[in-house]
């Protein structure tokens, strides 16, 4: 074996860290890349160091892209008037791959969650009001999770946007309570974004 | 015989607790009775049938983990077959379980669901008048999520924001007025919900509580909390608004809320409250309240429960285990029992016996 300073160690241990992947995939996805210098390793190194310096996040919206404001929030064919609320930078791409919503996005960053100390201060909520206000939005679609934290959220955001007087709206989901967005499959998404209904 | 009556006619265990490996058929049986002696393994037979049951963690609340062969590190399975329908639950990697039914996974709680409801007794609830309010709260909850399927979500839901509702006050600072009226407002609505629920279930069941099977005495059950008085008093939409005022004010002294709630009973021939009746007539209080939830289930929903007994007979005199052997049958439900040697009573003709070998 190995001392624990070596660089296999290192590697697994960090491997391991990645979401879905244990201890037993790390072993085997260290191996697939060591295997695999020229075909995997090498362009993996190079496209994590351009995410690293290139990607960052939206100043407006809150997504992931290379330019800052996003495509998404320069592209002037989504000035819809239509604001879709979503947790995370996941559900975003989740919503996209779906197609069906052409208007633009606003990534809260999480969800109120009093047991996990998720307070709304954390949540990107004050930039939300100020954006509905000047892009002259007149509804926002609530693209939140049925899950306990989800629903606190659409009730809290709701609020906060009731002075607004703007239509709100959240997803129909005919999905049991705790489905994730970001897990459903494309057309799931897109039916449930064509079946909202009103807060 | 109610109209359906549902039966398990296969049960298999692999790994699990003390068992290696273990088959049976049923032959669908209506009492199916185990017999060892203490040690043999029993209880972890019907406990893995329990797994089905409200909670999905069965009546010892087991993590995944415990359920292992003692000193093995190999994954556990359980396999029923229900009126054709097989059910697996089995251990995955990471601490989870996955549910199938037939061959395709599930991602809901472990259950036969609309096919049949699993009611249980173990020797713990034989002291359940002694015992604290919790346990006849969850006693009772679990019949009522076997009547209202809702049931068991509004009260995890409720759970959740009573203790957000705490998490928020002792996170220090000033609170958020509108997550905490989000919160209020929610743990409100599950709180009534609930209430209304208990209420309409207890009502339905005192009819069969007064009409005892056998010779099992006649008894009344009471819900003791603030909500389900209320509910009794008012509309549910007012009780809800006056909960929430409560819960804005803090004015909760004296208000027993669902999770603080307490179920008792009376023990109508000694007209007395079964915590002040003898060891043996607590016990046929509690063989009576079950029964009555099975009848009531039978009744109302076409579709009996099957019943785990784990030791019913011990404590019982020969008369009382015929009675309750009769009351069983009288039921029609399939009834599992497991026994260690203290049944002395005859055991009906179509009682499938597994003995246990030590
Ligand atoms: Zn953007």
């Amino acid at each position: 074996m190995q001392q624990d300073n070596s660089p296999l160690p290192a590697l697994l241990k960090i491997l391991a860290k990645l979401p879905g992947v244990g201890a037993r995939s790390s072993r085997r996805l260290a191996l697939h890349l060591l295997k695999r210098k020229d075909a995997v390793l090498y362009p993996l190194i190079d496209a994590l160091s351009t995410a690293a310096t290139d990607v960052v996040s939206c100043r407006e919206c809150g997504n992931l892209d290379t330019v800052d404001p996003c495509g998404l929030c320069t592209d002037p064919r989504r000035a819809t008037q239509q604001l879709c609320v979503v947790a995370d930078v996941a559900d975003l791409w989740a919503l996209e791959r779906g197609g069906s919503f052409k208007g633009r996005y606003h990534v809260l960053g999480g969800l109120l969650s009093a047991l996990d100390g998720v307070t709304p201060e954390q949540l990107r909520l004050d930039a939300l009001v100020s954006r509905v206000k000047a892009l002259g939005i007149t509804e926002v679609i609530l693209a939140l999770n049925g899950t306990m934290d989800g629903q606190s959220t659409a009730f809290y955001v709701g609020d906060k946007l009731a002075p607004l007087g703007v239509k709100t709206t959240r997803l129909a989901f005919g999905i049991p309570i705790g489905g994730e967005l970001d897990y459903l499959d494309d057309s799931t998404v897109s039916t449930a974004m064509a079946a909202r209904q009103l807060l | 015989m109610p109209p359906s009556a549902p039966r398990i006619d296969h049960l298999r265990l692999v790994q699990f607790r003390s068992h290696a490996l273990f088959e049976m058929e049923t032959d669908t049986a209506s009492l199916v009775l185990v017999e060892g002696a203490n040690g043999t393994g029993k209880t972890n037979i019907l406990e893995a049938l329990s797994l089905f049951g409200f909670g999905g963690r069965g009546f010892r609340n087991a993590a995944t983990m415990e359920l292992h062969r003692e000193g093995q590190a190999a994954p556990w399975g359980v396999a029923v077959t229900l009126d054709e329908t097989r059910y697996t639950l089995m251990e995955a990697p990471g601490d989870t379980r996955v549910f199938k039914i037939d061959d395709s996974i599930q991602k809901s709680t472990p259950s036969f669901g609309e096919a049949a409801a699993l009611l249980w007794l173990t020797p713990r609830h034989d002291r359940l008048f002694d015992s604290s309010a919790g346990d006849r709260r969850r006693f009772f909850d679990r019949f009522v999520s076997a009547f209202y399927a809702g049931h068991s979500g509004h009260l995890r839901a409720y759970d959740y924001r009573w203790r957000e509702r705490r998490a928020l006050f002792e996170s220090g600072g000033a609170v958020d007025a509108t997550w905490r009226r989000v919160i209020e407002q929610s743990l409100a609505g599950h709180a009534v919900a609930i209430a209304a629920a208990r209420n309409a279930v207890l009502a339905q069941l005192q009819r069969w509580l007064a009409e005892p099977l056998a010779d099992f005495p006649p008894a009344s059950l009471a819900l003791l909390g603030w909500v389900e008085q209320r509910c009794g008093e008012l509309p549910a939409v007012l009780v809800e608004q006056e909960l929430l005022e409560r819960l804005e004010r803090g004015a909760l002294e004296g208000v027993l809320l669902p999770h603080q709630a307490d179920v008792t009973a009376l023990h109508l021939g000694k007209n007395a409250p079964a915590h002040r009746c003898s060891s043996g007539e607590q016990k046929a209080v509690v063989m009576a309240w079950l029964l009555a939830e099975a009848r009531l289930l039978a009744a109302e929903q076409e579709r009996a429960p099957i019943l785990l007994l784990d030791e019913p007979f011990t404590h019982l005199d020969v008369t009382r285990q015929g009675a309750l052997l009769e009351a069983l049958l009288a039921l029609g439900c399939q009834v599992w029992l497991t026994d260690c040697g203290t049944l002395s009573a005859p055991l009906p003709a179509a009682t499938k016996r597994l003995k246990l070998a030590a």
